[in-house]
């Protein structure tokens, strides 16, 4: 009887051995791994948030084009078919140098307006060992107004500004993604009636995952100076749809231009009475190398 | 008696060491996938993959970073762990398995043998039995393992979205590769 039950007991264990060995095995190999520095991706899912830049750049040999609408405001109504009537647009290539640098260039329609821009990844959010909790971007943009003045002979310097913005976000977790952008925007020449050359800026924004391939969100620039009496923050909320190499965002916002100088100081539209564009920002990226 | 006992466990023991000389452990597997579909075909490779074998169970084990995988398209790359397999929640694949008739074959000898090996595949989260033939080429310095197998997509709840359904497979093909140093 015990003998029984000692070679019954013997012969469970025995079959039991390679099972649990296998266990052993895995757990073995996954707590190599458990440490592993992995880089946290797609905080969102292009590199505009909506009117500004997100932290991301485009992995290195990838060229994004980028064509972006505004239209009229909605304020319009019907006769204006809610702004529909009159659309602006920026068209812009980008090309990403390597992981952490990305450059760019834009013709907005939007006074005739060039520009350039170059991004770079300072931190990347990562997990695991040696981890670091948010994402940092530098960013420098550059606008060349071209649209003729019909009083002065400007030089090629008085028409240009700059921006710089401190890009900071962090991905909580797969649906929310929040961003602050310290911003400075400097004007080489401003209007008889403007007040100030230098404007700082701190923008807030994010998104919300709502399904795999939609995303909710949302960017407020809140400014410490204005360029002048007319000037209102420029408020944007937009809808992100990614379909495979293309993505889309649709938006509405108070900002009439599509470049950082331009919409974090020169919004002159009050998003609260109904001074809102339409918008959309298509982004298809091909590989060069 | 007391020293006796000692000497008998202390002896076990030294046994128990000298027996056990630990799974082989291949750091720098390969792993690679390939999906055909009509307006293109998609392949990834990791090439990170941590395999493990122990020669005295005939016990097998896998485990891989999905974030491992590297695609043509750095896009593709994203849009994988992001959308498909989501590697923030389900950071790795793994397998566990047996190799079927294990007792039978001999490790000792060069040349090479196929076998099937039985064991659970998990992926986005989704254990699955697996049954797959694995391939052996036993030489005296080490020991090359090869498999393929067939893996449907819906069978691991990844949604493949019908915008996108002449890109990508609903069948995948899947291919490992492993070199293990022999212990000397």
């Amino acid at each position: 009887m015990m003998v029984k039950q000692i070679t019954s007991t013997l012969i469970s264990l025995a079959l039991a051995m390679p099972l649990l060995a296998q266990d052993d095995l895995l757990a073995g190999l996954e707590a190599e791994q458990a440490d592993q520095k992995t880089l946290v991706d797609a905080t969102f899912k292009g590199t505009r948030l909506i009117n500004g830049h997100s932290i991301e750049t485009r992995k290195q040999g990838v060229m994004d084009f980028i064509i972006a609408h505004r239209f009229g405001t909605i304020d319009g109504g019907a006769y204006e078919l809610f702004g529909l009537d009159n659309a602006l647009v920026r068209i812009g290539l980008e090309y990403a140098v390597n992981d952490r640098l990305y450059v760019g260039a834009g013709r907005s329609s939007f006074e005739k307006t060039y520009d350039g821009f170059v991004k770079y990844r300072l931190l990347r959010q990562s997990t695991g060992k040696g981890s670091v909790p948010l994402s940092a971007t530098w960013l420098s943009s550059m606008a060349l107004k071209t649209l003729k003045n019909p009083t002065y002979d400007l030089q090629f310097t008085d028409k240009l500004a700059f921006s710089h913005q401190l890009l900071l976000a962090r991905k909580f977790n797969n649906g929310l993604s929040l961003q602050l952008m310290p911003t400075w925007v400097h004007r080489n020449l401003i209007g008889e009636t403007d007040l100030n050359n230098d404007i700082l800026a701190l923008g807030v924004g994010g998104r919300i995952k709502l399904s795999q391939r939609v995303a909710l969100c949302a960017e407020y620039y809140y400014q410490f100076q204005h360029l002048n009496e007319n000037t209102q923050n420029a408020l944007a909320v937009g809808v992100d749809i990614e379909t495979g190499g293309h993505v889309f965002q649709l938006q509405f916002t108070n900002a009439t231009s599509m470049v950082p100088k331009g919409f974090v100081s020169e919004t002159t539209n009050d998003f609260f009475k109904g001074e809102i564009h339409f918008g959309f920002n298509v982004s298809r990226t091909f590989q060069l190398n | 008696m007391k020293r006796e006992i000692l000497t008998i466990i202390l002896g076990l023991i030294t046994a128990g060491l000298a027996m056990a000389q630990g799974p082989m452990v291949d750091r720098s597997g390969t792993a690679t996938f390939f999906s055909e579909a009509p307006l293109e075909n998609i392949e990834a490779t990791n090439k990170e993959v941590l395999g493990a074998m122990d020669l005295e169970k005939g016990t097998l084990a896998v485990s891989m970073l999905m974030k491992g995988f590297h695609f043509d398209k750095s896009l593709m790359e994203e849009h994988f762990n992001e959308n498909y397999v989501e590697s923030d929640k389900f950071p790795r694949a793994t397998f566990k398995g047996v190799i079927s008739n294990f007792a039978a074959l001999d490790f000792s000898k060069s040349g090479s043998f196929e076998v099937e090996a039985d064991g659970e595949i998990e992926i986005h989260g989704v254990k699955k039995p697996l049954k797959t033939t694995v391939k052996f080429e036993v030489s005296s310095k080490d020991l090359k393992v090869n498999t393929a197998f067939n893996l449907a997509v819906a069978d691991f709840d990844i949604e493949i979205p019908t915008i996108v359904f002449k890109n990508i497979a609903e069948v995948v093909e899947v291919k490992a590769f492993f070199n293990f140093t022999r212990p000397k």
